[in-house]
């Protein structure tokens, strides 16, 4: 800053001068000293941050405990998870988990209703994507159409053992219904997980 | 350069093709010439790359980040990946500018970069053109950027390129006053404008408040220095240097450019390989500052390092012409041509491993390696300045230039006179 001095002009100038260059050594300084620390930047791709505890990242379903009783889609505030299943209850397979991550609000309420706290959130924060299309991730194990075939003929092999078993129950005893209740129903009770 | 053309061309080239004397002098000179320019090109373009590459790498050390270090080891491969980057831009031109000067404009500005090149000295053998003016011819070409850095403001009829423009002549035209007296300072005190002259000078003995004289000569390498010699050429050295960032368009005199509030300045109007010529002539231009600085001002290449002496007589091409005339000039003629390259290509080898060749080689390569240690020492501090110091008013450029540094630089002359005229 060019200083004015009325009364004493020379002296002024000198002082300015001298400013000039004494400021100019005190940001040199302090840069040569920047110029020497160790750079803050992270080499991104190759050094990870480490990711506090309690990150809301990236879904992580353990298939093998789900028994697709849809409680997490039904919390889902912004309706992003999309189940399909095949059968009922014990007998189910999950065809289909996808979580729409253009949607996802990583507010962790899905996580809160699993009974078998199957549905939990992990550290992963890399979810760029290049395409709309690519956000829906699935999460379930994809299966291919000799399994879910197999899985048909299951189940309607054991439909077809149930209703066996119901007609024959009928044949045995249709007039004694009413004092065995119990031996009637041997099919599983159907799913409840809220049971 | 001159003599070294002719005895190459008489001694070398004539006793192997014969035929090569017919050559009319003026060709061969101009082939040598061009030779040397070419080699200066070369390393003007090498040191622009170079720079960019280092100018962004210390910028990032300064703001404690890592700068350019994706492109090969270390981001070396940086400058190339910016170059090909240029290379392929669409050239655009506004639809206003007045296209003779627009085209011009760069070229002009890369030229007036490019010709002190010529004149810079290395080393004491190694110039291309060792003019008696050599000083005076690089301070006088580098002002021809003014007129295409003008023309370049004024042509695409942009107004942030006319600020540029209009800002950069007056700081240019400025600094140009307090550059030259300085660099009087240096020839009243050496008594030469020849740039190996005074750094001959640099070498002499020195005298200690006329008390005693120092002829050892690994001090006189430090202490022989024109800064050394003369409070006022230590002074003038500040104020060249000053006047060099000022010429240089460098933080924290770059108003021409100014990013922030010109946009560009008076290259905001080009694209592609025009752009590319702007900024090589700018980091050029960086180079020629500092090496002239050096050569004027820190010994050039007399430097920290000491250099083993060889009598000032022996030169390579004279080894050379020597050991080509051991051949029997007849034999030598009836040589087919693959063997007259054999006896080119070993008569060069014995001119540089015996005798004085290699002491001569070790000579010049100490001497260029003093020279670019201090040069690039000096472009490190203007690299460093720019990301220290924020930019300053036109005024306040104005005021520095001719209020300060030009008082100081003609007390410096006037010292300077004293001293030459008393001592």
């Amino acid at each position: 800053m060019i200083r004015q001095n009325p009364k004493n002009p020379l002296r002024q100038y000198f002082a300015n001068i001298w400013s000039g260059i004494a400021t100019t050594y005190i940001g040199m300084r302090l840069t040569i000293r920047y110029f020497f620390s160790k750079p803050v930047t992270m080499r991104y791709p190759e050094v990870r941050p480490e990711i506090p505890k309690g990150h809301r990242g990236l879904h992580k379903l353990s298939e093998e405990h789900c028994m697709v009783c849809k409680a997490c889609s039904a919390a889902c505030p912004v309706e992003c998870i999309i189940i399909e299943s095949i059968g009922k209850g014990k007998d189910s397979m999950l065809t289909r988990f996808d979580i729409d991550y253009s949607r996802c609000l990583f507010c962790e309420l899905c996580t809160v209703p699993c009974p078998n706290a199957c549905i939990t959130m992990t550290e992963a924060y890399d979810l760029a994507s290049a395409s709309r299309e690519a956000c829906i991730l699935p999460l379930a194990r994809p299966k291919s159409e000799a399994e879910i075939a197999a899985h048909k003929a299951m189940l309607a092999q054991k439909e077809a053992e149930k209703k066996a078993k119901q007609e024959a129950a009928k044949k045995e005893t249709p007039p004694a219904t009413e004092p065995k209740p119990p031996p009637t129903n041997p099919a599983p009770p159907p799913a409840d997980p809220q049971a | 350069m001159e003599p070294f053309v002719e005895q190459f061309h008489t001694s070398v080239v004539g006793a192997l093709w014969p035929a090569a004397h017919a050559v009319p002098g003026w060709l061969v000179v101009c082939v040598g010439y061009s030779v040397g320019g070419a080699l200066c090109l070369a390393w003007m373009a090498l040191m622009a790359m170079a720079w960019t590459y280092g100018e962004r790498r210390i910028a990032g050390f300064i703001q404690v980040r890592l700068g350019p270090n994706r492109v090969g080891p270390m981001g070396l491969l940086q400058p190339l990946a910016d170059g090909i980057k240029l290379l392929t831009k669409e050239d655009v031109a506004p639809a206003a500018a007045f296209k003779i000067l627009y085209t011009l404009a760069p070229l002009l500005v890369f030229l007036g970069a490019f010709i002190p090149f010529v004149a810079l000295p290395f080393s004491g053998r190694l110039v291309v053109a060792n003019m008696e003016l050599g000083l005076y011819y690089v301070l006088a070409f580098e002002a021809i950027e003014v007129i295409g850095i003008l023309m370049a403001g004024w042509a695409p009829g942009s107004k942030w390129s006319l600020y540029g423009g209009m800002r950069l002549a007056a700081q240019l035209l400025s600094y140009e006053i307090p550059m030259g007296l300085c660099a009087l300072v240096i020839i009243v005190l050496s008594g030469s404008l020849n740039l190996a002259e005074i750094v001959r000078w640099q070498a002499g003995p020195v005298s200690l408040f006329g008390l005693t004289t120092i002829h050892n000569p690994v001090l006189t390498g430090v202490l022989g220095w024109a800064i050394f010699r003369s409070p006022a050429a230590l002074v003038a050295f500040v104020i060249f240097y000053v006047g060099g960032l000022a010429a240089a368009k460098r933080a924290p005199f770059d108003l021409p450019e100014a990013e922030s509030e010109l946009v560009a300045g008076y290259h905001t109007e080009y694209s592609g390989m025009r752009f590319a010529f702007f900024f090589m002539a700018e980091y050029a231009a960086m180079y020629v500052i500092c090496a002239l600085a050096a050569i004027l001002f820190l010994g050039g290449w007399h430097g920290p390092i000491p250099r083993p002496e060889v009598p000032a007589s022996a030169t390579l091409i004279g080894n050379w012409t020597t050991y080509v005339a051991h051949w029997n000039a007849a034999q030598l003629v009836a040589l087919p041509w693959w063997r007259k390259v054999g006896v080119f290509s070993m008569t060069l080898g014995s001119a540089l491993l015996q005798g004085s060749g290699p002491r001569i080689l070790l000579r010049e390569a100490i001497g260029t390696l003093n020279l670019l240690l201090k040069a690039f020492g000096l472009y490190f501090i203007m690299i460093w300045i720019r990301w220290t110091l924020p930019r300053i008013r036109i005024d306040q450029v104005m005021y520095l230039c001719l209020k300060v540094l030009l008082p100081f630089a003609l007390v410096c002359v006037l010292w300077a006179i004293l001293q030459a005229a008393l001592f």
